[in-house]
C-alpha cells in the first residue's frame, strides 16, 4: 500500500496535534486532580464503592423448586428498581449454609436509597422465611468500602516502563544511530504521553488496565520502531536511493512501514472488539468490560498514529540536524588537518 | 529434498502439532469416575475469569448482624439482654439497617477502634502485596470490618467442579494464607503447641522479635525453606534461650497462634540464620507474617477469634461464569484470523504459517501450564500480541522474499537472501521485546509480572518458530513444481509493497 504522505513536510501539523492533545489532557487531569476524583478517573478497582450484600440460607423460597439465588436476586432487583439505583457489578458466592449475593454501586449512589432498598429486601425476605431463619436471611448495605493499596502496582509498572524506554534508547544507540535512538525514545515517550493524556481527557474509568495497556503501548511502539528504523537504515544505505534527499528517503520509509505499523495495532483493536462482544455476552453487562476495551483502543490508536505518522515526520528533522552536525565536524576536521 | 522425505517430515510435524493441540485443548471423561483435563483447563486463572475468594474480619467487640440477630431474635437465649444493651448499631442508629454491631466499650467518642482497624488494614494490605497475587484487595467496610479478597486461583476444571479435589485444595490454601497473613500479636517462642503453653523468652529480652532483622523464603529442588535472620543481639542470646528448652524444642507463635516452625536444639541454626524446611504452600505465608511482625508491623486487634471463625467465600467472576469459555473462543478466533490472513495473502505458504501459529498456541498453553502462571484477560491479550509478533515477523520475511523474486531470482535463492536481509530486523525486534518482557516480569508485581513472563516465553517461542517456519517452508515446498504459486507470488514485476 502506497500512502504518498509527505510526512516530512507535515511535522508542524503533527506536533501541533500531539501537543494540543497532551496539553488539554494534562490540563483536564490536573483540574480533576484538585476538584474531582483524581488525575485519571479511577474505576471500581481502586475507587471506593457502596454495596448491598445479601446473605441467605438454602431455602425453597417460592415453593417452586427455584434456585434460592435466583429468587433472592429477583427480590433485590425489584427493590433497587423501585428506588431507582443501578449496580455496576453483581457477584454470587456459596457459604457454608447457603449463599451470598453482592451488588456493587458507585460511590456517588444515594446512600439513603440503598438503605431503603435494603429495608425492602429485608422485609420481603422476612415474609418468606420463619422467624428463626430471619437472622440468616438478610441484606446489609455498606455505605463505605475503602479500598487500600493499588498504588504499588502502578508505581512498579512506571519503573518498569522507564527501564524499558532507557533500554530501548541504549540498544538503538548501539545497534543503530544516535538520531534513530532519539527517534525511538521520542516514539516511546510520545505514544505513552498521548495514551495517558487521552485517558485523562476522556475520563474513562481506569483500574489496573491502565498499567497493562501502558505496557502494551510501549511494547507496540518498540515493535513499530524496530520495523521503521531498520527499514530507514537500509534505505539510507541503499545505493539506488542515494540521489534522493533525506526527507524523500524518510517519506519513502514511512510509506513502506505504514502498513505494518497500522495493521498490527488494527488487528489487536479488532481482537479488543471481539473480546468486548464475547465478554459482554458472558457477563450480560457491557459496562464491566467497556472501559478496558476503550483503554485498549486508545493505546492502539496512539501507537498507530505515533509510530506511523508522528515519529517519521520528526525524525526527518533529527536526521537533518544530525547530518548538519556531522558535516560541520567534518569541515572542522578538514580545516584542522589543513592547518 | 525428495517427495517421500518431505511427506514423512511434514506428516510427523503435523501429527506432533495436532496431538499437542488436542492434549492442550480437549478434555474428556475417561470412565465414569475419571476425567482427562486438558492443559488449558488445568491452567490457573485470575480473579476476572474464575472469581475471587473473600473473607470478612471483625475485630473483638464488633459482630455481624447475623451474630447479633441470631441471639436477639431468640427469646430463650441467656445472652439476649446483654446483646441488646451491650451493642450499638453502626453506621446508623437504626438496628435494622446496621451493617455491624459494636460493643459499647469500643464505641467511644475517641474512635480508637476505628483508627486501629484502618491501621491494621494497611498492615494486612502490605502483607498480601508480598504474596504476589495477580490481583487482590483489602478494604475497610463501614470503618469496623476488614474485607480481604484474593483470586481463587482455580483452574477451569476446578472452577466448573470437574476437579473437586483441586477446588477444595485451592480454597484450603487461600484459607490458610488468609489465616496466617491476618494473625495479630507479637512473635513468641513457647514450649508447647497449645496457646496455653508457656513462653520461654524472659521478659528482660523485650520481645522475641528483637532477636531478628527479617525473614524470607526460598525454594530449591522441591524443598522450601523459611529463613529468619538473627541480628547481633539475637545471635548473642539465642543459645541461652535454646538452652532453657525443657525438651530441646520450641514452637514459634504469632500472638496466640502457633505457626508450623519448630526450633530444635542443635538443628535449624546456621550461622546467623534460622532455617526451617516447610511445605510449599506455607513457606511464603510464614515468611511474610514473620517479616512483618519482626519489622514492627503487628496488628493491634484480634480478628474473628484468632481466625477461628473466618469463612472464606468464593464468588463468581465479574465477567460472568462462562468468561473462560468466551476467552478461549476469542483466542481461537485470533488464531483462525491469523491463519486466514496468511492463507489469503500467501496461499499454501500461508498454511505453513498457519501450522506454525497452531504450534505456537499449543506451546504457549503448555508453557503457561508448566510455569504455573495465572492467566487473566490481560495475559490473553499478551498471548495475542505474541501471536501477532510471530505472524508479522514471518510476513516481513515473506515480503522480503517476494521482493527478491522480483529481481529474477529463483524461490530458493530468494528465500536465502530474504532471510539474510531480514535477519537483523527480526533479531533486533526479538531482543528488544525479550529484554522489555524480562524487565516487566522482574520489576512489576501481580498481573503485570505474569504478563511480562508470558511475553518473555512468547518472544522466545516466536523467534524459534520463525526459523522453524523456514525449515517447514523448505520441507513442504520441496516437491512442489510451481513454487511461485505455492507462495502466492507472481512472476511479473509488482509495486514494492510491505
Amino acid at each position: 500500500m502506497k500512502t504518498n504522505f509527505k510526512l516530512s513536510s507535515k511535522m508542524h501539523l503533527f506536533i501541533i496535534i500531539s501537543s494540543a492533545i497532551i496539553a488539554i489532557g494534562l490540563f483536564v487531569g490536573i483540574i480533576c486532580q484538585s476538584v474531582a476524583n483524581g488525575f485519571f478517573n479511577y474505576g471500581d478497582e481502586y475507587a471506593n464503592y457502596q454495596s448491598v450484600t445479601v446473605t441467605y440460607v438454602n431455602t425453597d423460597f417460592s415453593g417452586k423448586e427455584e434456585e434460592p439465588v435466583d429468587h433472592v436476586k429477583q427480590i433485590c432487583e425489584t427493590a433497587f428498581s423501585n428506588e431507582g439505583v443501578n449496580s455496576y457489578q453483581v457477584v454470587v458466592g456459596d457459604t457454608k449454609t447457603g449463599g451470598t449475593v453482592i451488588y456493587k454501586f458507585v460511590n456517588s449512589t444515594d446512600g439513603g436509597k440503598l438503605k431503603n432498598a435494603e429495608k425492602a429486601i429485608n422485609s420481603k425476605l422476612a415474609e418468606e422465611v420463619d422467624e428463626a431463619a430471619v437472622a440468616y436471611n438478610y441484606a446489609v448495605a455498606s455505605t463505605a468500602n475503602t479500598i487500600l493499596g493499588g498504588g504499588k502496582a502502578i508505581a512498579m509498572a512506571a519503573i518498569a516502563i522507564s527501564a524499558c524506554i532507557v533500554f530501548h534508547f541504549v540498544y538503538f544507540v548501539i545497534r543503530y544511530k544516535l538520531t534513530m535512538a532519539l527517534g525511538a525514545i521520542l516514539a516511546d515517550l510520545h505514544n505513552l504521553a498521548l495514551f495517558l493524556m487521552i485517558m485523562a481527557l476522556t475520563r474513562i474509568p481506569v483500574g489496573s488496565s491502565i498499567a497493562t495497556f501502558a505496557v502494551i503501548t510501549v511494547i507496540l511502539t518498540m515493535i513499530g520502531t524496530c520495523f521503521l528504523f531498520d527499514r530507514m537504515r537500509k534505505n539510507f544505505k541503499d545505493e539506488d536511493l542515494k540521489k534522493l534527499t533525506a526527507f524523500e528517503i524518510v517519506d519513502k520509509t514511512a510509506d513502506e512501514s505504514f502498513v505494518i505499523n497500522t495493521v498490527m495495532p488494527a488487528c489487536l483493536a479488532t481482537v479488543s472488539v471481539v473480546a468486548f462482544i464475547l465478554l459482554s455476552i458472558s457477563s450480560l453487562s457491557p459496562l464491566t468490560i467497556i472501559s478496558a476495551v476503550l483503554c485498549s483502543f486508545i493505546s492502539f490508536v496512539s501507537c498507530a498514529y505515533g509510530t506511523a505518522l508522528f515519529v517519521p515526520s520528526v525524525y526527518s528533522r533529527f536526521k537533518l540536524i544530525g547530518d548538519g552536525l556531522k558535516a560541520k565536524s567534518r569541515t572542522k576536521a578538514a580545516k584542522s588537518t589543513k592547518k | 529434498m525428495g517427495k517421500v522425505k518431505s511427506a514423512i517430515i511434514t506428516a510427523l510435524v503435523v501429527a506432533a502439532v495436532l496431538i499437542l493441540s488436542l492434549f492442550a485443548t480437549i478434555s474428556c471423561p475417561l470412565n465414569e469416575v475419571e476425567r482427562y483435563n486438558s492443559f488449558i483447563s488445568s491452567i490457573h486463572m485470575g480473579s476476572d475469569l474464575t472469581g475471587e475468594a473473600y473473607a470478612l474480619f471483625y475485630p473483638e467487640g464488633v459482630i455481624s448482624p447475623s451474630d447479633y440477630w441470631s441471639v436477639v431474635n431468640d427469646e430463650g437465649n441467656p445472652n439476649r439482654e446483654e446483646y441488646m444493651s451491650g451493642y450499638n448499631p453502626h453506621p446508623t442508629a437504626d438496628a435494622e439497617s446496621a451493617s455491624v454491631f459494636v460493643e459499647n466499650e469500643q464505641y467511644g467518642p475517641d474512635k480508637a477502634l476505628l483508627g486501629s482497624v484502618a491501621k491494621d488494614a494497611e498492615i494486612i494490605s502490605a502483607r498480601f502485596a508480598q504474596k504476589g497475587y495477580s490481583k487482590y484487595s483489602v478494604s475497610v467496610v463501614d470503618g469496623y470490618v476488614i474485607k480481604v479478597s484474593v483470586p481463587t486461583n482455580f483452574t477451569y476444571s476446578a472452577f466448573k467442579g470437574y476437579d473437586a479435589t483441586a477446588r477444595s485444595e485451592e480454597l484450603t490454601k487461600i484459607g490458610n494464607t488468609i489465616k496466617y497473613l491476618t494473625l495479630s500479636g507479637e512473635l513468641d517462642l513457647k514450649n508447647g503447641q497449645e496457646d496455653t503453653a508457656k513462653t520461654i523468652i524472659p521478659v528482660s529480652y523485650n520481645g522475641f522479635e528483637t532477636f531478628f532483622s527479617g525473614a524470607n523464603y526460598y525454594g530449591v529442588g522441591g524443598n522450601h525453606v523459611v529463613q529468619i535472620k538473627l541480628n547481633d543481639e539475637g545471635y548473642k542470646n539465642l543459645n541461652n534461650i535454646i538452652g532453657n528448652l525443657s525438651d530441646g524444642t520450641g514452637y514459634f507463635f504469632v500472638g496466640k497462634t502457633c505457626i508450623g516452625l519448630q526450633l530444635t536444639y542443635g538443628e535449624n541454626i546456621t550461622g546467623k540464620t534460622l532455617n526451617f524446611q516447610v511445605g510449599e504452600a506455607s513457606a511464603k505465608d510464614y515468611s511474610i507474617v514473620l517479616d512483618s511482625v519482626i519489622n514492627g508491623n503487628t496488628l493491634t486487634n484480634n480478628y474473628n477469634h484468632n481466625g477461628e471463625k473466618t469463612e472464606v467465600i468464593a464468588i463468581t467472576p465479574s465477567f460472568g461464569e462462562s468468561a473462560v469459555v468466551w476467552l478461549f473462543v476469542l483466542l481461537l478466533l485470533a488464531l483462525i484470523g491469523a491463519i486466514a490472513i496468511s492463507v489469503v495473502k500467501y496461499k499454501k505458504l500461508g498454511l505453513v504459517n498457519g501450522l506454525i501459529a497452531v504450534a505456537f498456541s499449543a506451546i504457549m498453553i503448555t508453557a503457561i501450564l508448566l510455569t504455573g502462571i495465572q492467566l487473566t484477560v490481560a495475559g490473553a491479550f499478551i498471548l495475542v500480541l505474541g501471536l501477532a509478533l510471530l505472524t508479522f515477523s514471518n510476513f516481513r520475511v515473506f515480503e522480503a522474499v517476494r521482493k527478491e523474486t522480483l529481481t529474477g531470482r529463483t524461490i530458493q535463492a530468494s528465500v536465502k537472501t530474504g532471510y539474510k536481509k531480514s535477519l537483523t530486523t527480526i533479531l533486533d525486534l526479538h531482543i528488544v521485546i525479550l529484554v522489555a518482557a524480562a524487565l516487566f516480569a522482574l520489576i512489576c508485581t501481580g498481573e503485570l509480572a505474569a504478563c511480562g513472563l508470558i511475553l518473555f516465553i512468547a518472544t522466545i517461542a516466536s523467534y524459534v518458530l520463525h526459523w522453524f517456519t523456514r525449515f517447514m517452508w523448505f520441507v513442504i515446498s520441496s516437491p512442489v513444481k510451481d513454487k511461485f504459486k505455492f507462495c502466492g507470488y507472481k512472476r511479473e514485476v509488482l509495486d514494492d509493497e510491505d
